[in-house]
């Protein structure tokens, strides 16, 4: 069973603390990985103004990031959000930034 | 050379499994997820969404008549034909119960005495009151209880009983205040199941009392299947069967570049490349140049008529572009990071062309041959801040007067590889990773000496190491190949009784074939790889208690990535010259 959370952290380092508390391990070389099922996808910082490039990738105009931090997560086998998770959930009105291939939101969502 | 075994030769799968070719009994067969759709490429080199197609039934007779003449009343009364049903005819019908506890209409299903897993579902609307209460029942007391709210639109009680298992249960919101409701389970093994639905005042099951005896709600298509839910099949006087296409959980044999298929097994990765089959939609940038977009103007390489027209001209230091990623590719951190862009493209002039694909922050040339057949080209940028954009067209360096075709962009947070494509529109798309798992058991993999081989393309992951491993269920006893986040080398690895026996590094090449194999028994474990054999340990124990092969860790974790080819476990250990024969590319 999967269930799928939309959540607005308040900054990028309480997401990565909450991701965190999910559950991580070091392989032999050091490197962090997910010792839980669930997927989670980092989406960002939220975007208040978009900036502009030209073709070179010279900045014409700097976006403007907000200090929130967006993760969509699929929930695997647990039907509530996790402690801590609950009060940044967020239900986007009309299009939303992400979707899971095929998973639709609405159905499952958390 | 003696059959292995266990071998698996990816050729038939289903959703939820891949099957093993030896041995044949099915006790070879891995467990497989992936919990979102995944694309491949088909024996015929088109691009799908991988799928399986079977039948699925709805066993509950007169799923749409709910009158004492097909259905048990129990203390209930129907009104046929009260209310607009989901579909927009006016067969709904009205349940109500009265003051006996136990209220409600039934329905039984003849099965066969075994554990069988289904799914049971139906469309409900709020009547009078709040609470519903449904029930699927075996030999009591097993059986499943479910309790939904409709001011909540919830189920807030679901629980399995005895020997019924509860596997999975949810709730579609529709129009016209309509609600879908559904369970899965696992029956007991009695030859029959009962499926009761009851409209309530008051929390409660089916059969609990209630603190009213006059609440009513309007029901429509109830279905009992086997597997998990499907769409609804309407039933009369006796089952109806319908052919069902599965998307997710199924096994992806690729066929990219090869005349056999193999296994792809691919990490979690997100595209946000938008409307990447509809990429007319997207901007445009030029200065100098011009550009003109046609969308669904040729066949794409998912044989559908979708691919964009893109037509250029300019000189000299203009430029002209179709920016990729759309105008709005979401937010993505606050920069910093490498990113991997890849687009389909094909002449449309007959004639071979130089068009220009550019990305933040990578290294020239941004130069790109387009033939006359599909090809799939790439760029490795780098983000500078938030932006990660990809255009791809004129400047300076591609022929001066461009006319192709562009399908299918990708753009993924990675620097590694451009993994399998994934479709998307207005939104960035995840793809979640595929797992391999639990091939084997005790009896198969009960042997004191043997080999273990695969053949494999295994994908770089520079942030983690990714495993194959002959296991126990835990860490005590295994054989692993681990394949190292550095991108060079493969580990062989292992342990009997929690000692670390065995412990080799050796370089590889990723993101090309490979054929590890390890002989093994008492005090002689032997490593070889592509035909050779690169090292050998004279001392340590075997592990004992294998019972199963991961493309993972033994807890699932760390999944392999990349291609399956071949795998074969054999009892024996095979001499040198077979070893090498097996592995050589």
């Amino acid at each position: 069973m999967i269930k799928v959370g939309k959540y607005i952290f308040d900054n990028e380092a309480q997401a990565e603390t909450k991701i965190k508390g999910l559950g991580v391990d070091k392989d032999e070389n050091g490197n962090e990985y997910p010792t839980h099922s669930h997927a989670i996808v980092r989406l960002g910082r939220e975007v208040i103004e978009e900036g502009e490039t030209d073709a070179e990738g010279n900045v014409i105009k700097e976006t403007v990031l907000s200090e929130k931090y967006l993760i969509d997560v699929v929930w695997n086998g647990i039907e509530e959000h996790p402690y801590g998770w609950k009060s940044y959930a967020v239900t986007p009105s009309g299009e939303p930034l992400h979707n899971f291939y095929g998973v639709d939101y609405l159905e499952n969502k958390m | 050379m003696s059959k292995p075994k266990l071998a698996l030769i990816p050729s038939g799968y289903k959703s939820g499994k891949v099957y093993s070719i030896l041995p044949n009994d099915a006790s070879g067969d891995f467990d497989f997820t992936r919990q979102s759709i995944g694309t491949r490429v088909r024996k015929d080199g088109l691009i799908e969404e991988a799928k399986t197609v079977g039948s699925i039934t709805n066993e509950l007779l007169y799923s749409e008549e709910f009158t004492g003449l097909y259905w048990g009343t129990i203390n209930t009364t129907i009104t046929s034909n009260q209310e607009l049903a989901p579909n927009g005819t006016n067969t709904a019908d009205k349940l109500q119960r009265t003051s006996t506890s136990a209220s409600y209409r039934q329905h039984s299903i003849s099965k066969s005495s075994t554990a069988k897993k289904y799914t049971t579902s139906v469309y409900l609307k709020k009547g009078s009151h709040d609470y519903f209460a449904l029930r699927t029942q075996g030999s009591y007391p097993s059986r499943v209880d479910i309790r939904f709210r409709f001011d909540t639109e919830q189920i807030y009680y679901a629980t399995a009983v005895s020997n019924f298992t509860l596997y999975d249960y949810g709730v579609e919101v529709l129009a016209n205040d309509w609600y879908r409701l559904h369970y899965t389970y696992e029956t007991d093994t009695y030859n029959n199941i009962n499926v009761s639905f009851s409209p309530r005042h008051s929390d409660g099951n089916i059969d609990s009392s209630d603190s009213g005896s006059t609440a009513h709600a309007f029901v429509w298509g109830a279905m009992v299947s086997e597997g998990a839910l499907s769409d609804y099949i309407k039933t009369e006087g006796s089952q109806e069967t319908k052919r069902v296409e599965t998307f997710t959980d199924v096994p992806r044999l690729d066929w990219l570049n090869s005349n056999c298929p193999s296994l792809l097994l691919e990490p979690q990765r997100t595209n946000y490349c938008l409307n990447n089959t509809q990429l007319h939609l997207n901007s445009t940038l030029s200065s100098g140049a011009t550009i003109t977009l046609t969308g669904n103007y040729a066949t794409a390489p998912n044989g559908t008529l979708t691919a964009t027209r893109l037509q250029a001209t300019g000189s000299g230091s203009n430029y002209a572009y179709l920016s990729m990623n759309g105008t709005n590719p979401t937010t993505d951190g606050s920069g910093g990071g490498y990113y991997r862009s890849s687009v389909y493209v094909k002449s449309n002039t007959g004639n071979t062309q130089n068009i220009i694909l550019f990305a933040a922050g990578a290294p020239s040339p941004y130069t790109r041959e387009v033939t006359t057949e599909w090809t799939r080209i790439e760029i490795l940028g780098y983000r500078p801040a938030n932006a990660k954009y990809t255009y791809i067209g004129y400047s300076s360096g591609a022929d001066s007067d461009l006319d192709f075709l562009a399908w299918g962009g990708q753009t993924e947070l990675v620097n590694s590889y451009a993994s399998s494509l994934i479709y998307t529109g207005a939104s960035a798309v995840t793809r979640l990773k595929d797992e391999c798992i639990n091939g084997g058991d005790s009896d198969l993999f009960d042997i004191t000496e043997g080999t273990f081989f695969v053949d494999v393309t295994p994908y770089i992951n520079t942030s983690s190491n990714h495993y194959i491993s002959l296991n126990d269920g835990g860490s005590s006893d295994r054989f692993v190949f681990i394949f190292q986040s550095n991108g060079t080398q493969v580990r062989l690895f292992g342990v009997s009784a929690t000692v670390n026996f065995l412990s080799h590094y050796q370089n590889i090449t990723f993101n090309q074939r490979n054929k590890l194999a390890v002989t093994f028994k008492e005090d002689e474990f032997k490593f070889y790889l592509n035909g050779s054999l690169v090292h050998t340990d004279t001392s340590g124990s075997m592990p004992t208690g294998l019972n199963q092969l991961d493309f993972s860790e033994n807890n699932g974790n760390r999944n392999f990535e990349g291609k399956v080819h071949d795998t074969r476990v054999y009892d024996r250990v095979l001499i040198e010259a077979e070893a090498i024969e097996l592995t050589t590319l």
